[in-house]
């Protein structure tokens, strides 16, 4: 018996890094410095100081922006008892007393904190091993095999019920929209940018999914996908503690570096980091996450502004959902409301909310995070119409009327296979069709019961009329094209000076009406699937109206592995993209990894790819690998079959809509999309009192 | 100042409101934006579940009616203008909405009064133990929703009836932070007060408060709620032949059918047995068959013992 275990635990490692490819080896970091005791005092009180200096400036009036004002205040509070109390940087003397003059990672933090107690949303407390707890968080898997994803199959089932193969959920393998972002195969990666500015001589440039990830190894925590793999202990030490719990990062030290084993992201260990460590704040959320909502083009979003002392980050252009988390966009980052305010941590384990519609793994999928739980159901305590618009409360979601549109830059269509040369970063990017944040066009209004398919899609119905609601054959499939005409404009000349055959009418066609890249009979056998087996699942639970950023693109796709709701999404290999401009070239790259090709044999066939490959409405996973002899083997450029649409529900505007945004014929609402028949959609675009409203928003008297 | 019209003529009726309204709205407020009388119009607005607002910090008023209960309640039939008189107008008039809430009494009076049995209702009531301690501060209202009001009739099941009306009670008495604000009294939990029931939950589930918890009279109903010292607590007084539900929760079970079917009847085919006080009259012959055979064993054996034992001796 023990001779087995040993055998497992000392050779299945090496097998699995061997069959895979991924690397393993101890983590080194250069910002880990050992400190002298005069250093260290000395940095101490420089912390001191400029915590003082800030709360100085803070509540600036115009008059009082003098510096001889300023460096007096900064002096007066650096000798204030409460302050040396209030400025939290407690361990500043635990470090002191304890002999601390290095920041080594994890094991400096476990010398003192071994075990957390964690209390979870009923009430429970318990005490957990903290190593544990945080290895086994999404920051740092980004995958979870659980029951309750909101995630459900295209045409199968419920992901991980009892009975059916076990799989992971997750971004780790999930088929993403943006498909560079595929973890295995562009985890770190340095690229060659010629930028305008450098005349033509290269720079390199840091890219990859671990920029935003707390897991420091060669690639994401594989070994988790398998049944009985672990992260090694040495990757372990990898996590990067102080990205959330410092207040001092500095995402400056973010970049990729390159050592005898391969490449990877450096972290920020400094002295100066490790001392100001605490709860996290916002902040440290945003370094990753505003990337998400407001996007790297968003002004506001700091880590944009610290890319790296050397090989920076680069810069997506864009937005994934152009909502940032901002005090001059949202009214609770306004109010000084932190993320975990909502989202209550239970240890290191984070709640998003039982509802949403990508494939992000959930560690507490129960957990609820919401407006009701400040808000109850009745929010709207002033004006003339608040009790009408608490009416509102049992059909429409908040976000609906308070997300009034996204920033302009929100992606809508984003086509990766005719990339464009961005002169400034020296790069080939993909090329963005159509940006918008406009309702009807980035944006959408659809009924959600929390539910979504593997592929982005909201589920739920209009609870009044359930049959004639049916947007996986509607609204998600089709764009209307004569309003984003004008707005297509630009983008089309340039594919026409490239392509002197483009035809621009059958480009169009292929995401204005998504099906007709379908042949009739898949688009029967996806009628079929959305009646029998998707319509049980949107007709759970209690739907609500609520908003959905929209967004489609033109991919390469492996064509053997086809469905009616889509085929197999190819990864890109990002340095050969950025630098080429050949995305076909840049395919080839990614699938030519060991792990991409693995996914193409028999035992990952059986461990995952069936069952993972059902959800996505493909019965069966095809084994033949797209690339034969250097070419690609029946791969094609596509859009997806439907429209993605992903949850919004940040940038919350107090002022909401108001009753004639949506209750008169120019109405942002499609009511007769969202099911109603034709007299009550009639009825709903015409209503009398709203007019007695035309002046009453929500939020507002 | 509340007015009931019901009982004026149509033509009347649709003169004084023409009059009322044009003179309020000659005088104040907006001109209407649309109006009508049928419940369909009101739920347009008033059908939206999470209809409120927020009246003092932690406690949402409702503004909402379920357009199902209503249409099943006692009073489905009905406009909702017929109590809400001037509401047909959408906005409503300042004037209308400052007006009286319509009370129960605003119909039910006179022949009505006396023909829905209220004499008897206002009586127990005025010695119940909530006019007691609330006084004026507990209306009808505080459990009867007019809006869902159904009388307790003989038409469901039993256990639909004990659902319904412990709800009833239970808006308040399991909801203790409600007690607090809105009549400013401190409870006891109520599974702490029931600890000395046994079975407790299946009690909760089968009986109603009110077979405890009133006095005894002759309906199905008693307003007269009774203190809590005065509540039935002796097990017996159901659980026997005699039981006090009979006067209460089964008064409209058939006594005959009780009487002859034993506990084969058709309450038991409701759920609602309850041990003592039926009885199953042929379990009661076979139990006597069953005496009487030993009796006439014990007779046969110790007949047959003396015998033998006589024949022994003789020989």
């Amino acid at each position: 018996m023990v001779a087995i275990y040993a055998a497992v635990v000392l050779l299945y490692p090496p097998i699995f890094e061997a069959y895979t490819g991924v690397i393993n080896a101890p983590l080194r970091y250069d910002s880990s410095v050992r400190l002298t005791n005069t250093e260290f005092e000395a940095l101490a009180s420089r912390l001191m100081f400029e915590a003082a200096r800030e709360r100085a400036h803070e509540g600036d009036s115009a008059e009082a922006n003098h510096q001889l004002v300023r460096d007096m205040k900064t002096e007066i509070l650096l000798r204030t008892r409460s302050f040396q109390r209030s400025t939290g940087y407690r361990h500043v003397e635990l470090f002191r007393q304890a002999g601390i003059r290095q920041y080594e990672g994890p094991s400096t933090c476990l010398q003192c904190h071994p075990t957390i107690r964690v209390q979870d949303h009923m009430g429970n407390v318990s005490d957990v091993k903290t190593l544990d707890d945080v290895a086994g968080s999404v920051h740092f898997q980004f995958q979870r095999i659980a029951t309750g994803s909101s995630a459900f199959g295209n045409g199968r089932r419920e992901a991980n019920v009892a009975g059916s193969q076990p799989i992971t959920v997750g971004k780790i393998d999930g088929a993403c929209g943006i498909p560079g972002s595929f973890s295995w195969t562009g985890w770190a990666t340095l690229v060659e940018s010629k930028p305008e500015e450098a005349e033509g001589k290269p720079v390199l440039r840091s890219e990859g999914c671990g920029q935003c990830h707390i897991g420091g190894g060669y690639h994401p925590a594989t070994e988790k996908m398998m049944p009985f793999g672990e992260v090694p202990r040495a990757i372990k030490e990898g996590i990067d503690c102080l990205i959330c719990h410092s207040r001092t990062y500095d995402m400056n030290y973010r970049y990729v570096i390159q050592d005898e084993y391969g490449m990877r992201w450096n972290q920020d260990r400094t002295m100066r980091a490790a001392l100001t460590v605490g709860m996290p704040s916002s902040e440290n959320c945003l370094y990753c996450h505003q990337h998400n909502m407001g996007g790297d083009a968003y002004p506001q979003n700091a880590a944009a502004h610290a890319l790296g002392f050397k090989n920076q980050r680069l810069l997506h252009a864009g937005a994934k959902r152009g909502n940032a988390w901002h005090s001059a966009t949202d009214v609770h980052a306004g109010a000084g409301i932190q993320c975990l305010d909502c989202h209550i941590p239970q240890g290191h384990k984070i709640p998003r909310g039982p509802k949403g519609t990508d494939l992000v793994a959930n560690d507490l999928p129960g957990v609820e995070v919401s407006c009701e739980r400040c808000h109850s159901t009745a929010p709207h305590i002033s004006g003339t119409a608040r009790t009408l618009l608490n009416g509102h409360v049992a059909r429409v979601a908040c976000e609906t009327c308070h997300i009034r549109e996204l920033e302009p830059y929100n992606v809508v269509l984003r086509d990766w296979v005719s990339p464009e040369w961005d002169a400034k970063e020296g790069i080939h990017i993909p090329r963005d069709i159509l940006r918008s944040g406009e309702p009807g066009i980035g944006l959408t209004y659809l009924w959600f019961n929390g539910n979504g398919t593997f592929l982005a899609n909201a589920l739920g119905t209009n609870p009044s009329h359930p049959r004639d609601y049916n947007p996986l054959m509607q609204q998600m499939t089709r764009m209307d094209a004569a309003r984003i005409d004008a707005l297509l404009e630009p983008a089309m000349r340039q594919l026409a000076a490239q392509d002197p055959g483009f035809n621009r009418a059958e480009y169009v066609r292929a995401f204005t009406d998504t099906l007709s890249q379908l042949p009739k009979e898949l688009i029967e056998r996806r009628g079929k699937v959305v009646d029998e087996k998707l319509r049980p699942i949107m007709e759970r639970g209690q739907s609500r109206i609520y908003p959905f950023k929209l967004f489609n693109a033109r991919m390469y796709e492996e064509m053997s592995n086809r469905g009616p709701f889509g085929a197999v999404i190819l990864p890109f290999d990002y340095k050969t993209y950025y630098e080429t401009g050949k995305p076909a070239d840049a395919v080839k790259a990614a699938i030519s990894h060991p792990i991409a090709r693995r996914m193409y044999q028999q035992p990952v066939r059986r461990y995952m790819m069936d069952e993972f490959m059902s959800h996505f409405g493909v019965d069966q996973w095809n084994t033949v690998y797209p690339l034969e002899n250097g070419e690609l083997r029946n791969v094609e450029a596509q859009w997806m079959r439907q429209m993605g649409t992903l949850m919004v529900n940040h940038g919350i505007q107090a002022r909401g809509r108001g009753c004639m945004d949506c209750h008169s014929p120019a109405g942002i609402l499609d009511w007769k999309a969202l099911g109603y028949p034709e007299d009550r959609a009639q009825h709903l675009a015409n209503l009398p009192e709203a007019a007695h409203f035309r002046d009453a928003v929500a939020g507002q008297p | 100042m509340t007015i009931s019209l019901d009982r004026w003529s149509p033509i009347l009726r649709l003169f004084v409101w023409a009059l009322l309204t044009t003179v309020a709205y000659a005088q104040e407020g907006p001109v209407p934006v649309s109006s009508g009388d049928t419940v369909e119009y009101c739920l347009r607005c008033h059908g939206m579940q999470t209809m409120g607002q927020i009246e003092t910090l932690g406690r949402i008023r409702s503004l909402a009616v379920d357009a199902e209960a209503f249409k099943s309640s006692t009073h489905g039939a009905k406009s909702c203008t017929f109590c809400h008189y001037g509401f047909g107008e959408f906005p409503h008039s300042e004037k209308v909405v400052a007006r009286r809430k319509p009370q129960c009494t605003s119909c039910h009076r006179g022949e009505r009064y006396e023909n829905w049995g209220f004499p008897a209702v206002k009586e127990e009531f005025d010695a119940s133990v909530h006019k007691a301690t609330l006084g004026d501060a507990f209306t009808c209202f505080a459990c009867h929703d007019p809006h869902t009001f159904e009388p307790s009739r003989d038409h469901r099941t039993i256990p639909l009836t004990v659902a319904y009306s412990n709800a009833i009670c239970m808006q308040c008495h399991q909801d203790r932070e409600r007690m607090v604000t809105r009549f400013a009294i401190a409870t006891a939990p109520l599974e702490a007060t029931h600890a000395f029931l046994p079975n407790r939950d299946v009690h909760w589930r089968t009986v109603r408060c009110l077979d405890c918890h009133t006095a005894p009279n002759e309906r199905m109903v008693s307003h007269h709620i009774l203190p809590k010292e005065e509540a039935v607590r002796n097990c017996v007084e159901c659980h026997s032949q005699e039981s006090r539900l009979m006067s209460k929760l089964y008064v409209h079970r058939v006594e005959e059918e009780r009487q002859t079917a034993g506990f084969l009847n058709s309450v038991v085919l409701n759920d609602a047995y309850v041990v003592g006080m039926t009885r199953n009259r042929y379990l009661d012959a076979v139990s006597i068959g069953l005496a009487i055979i030993t009796l006439i064993g014990i007779f046969l054996h110790a007949l047959g013992r003396y015998l033998a034992r006589r024949k022994v001796r003789k020989s």
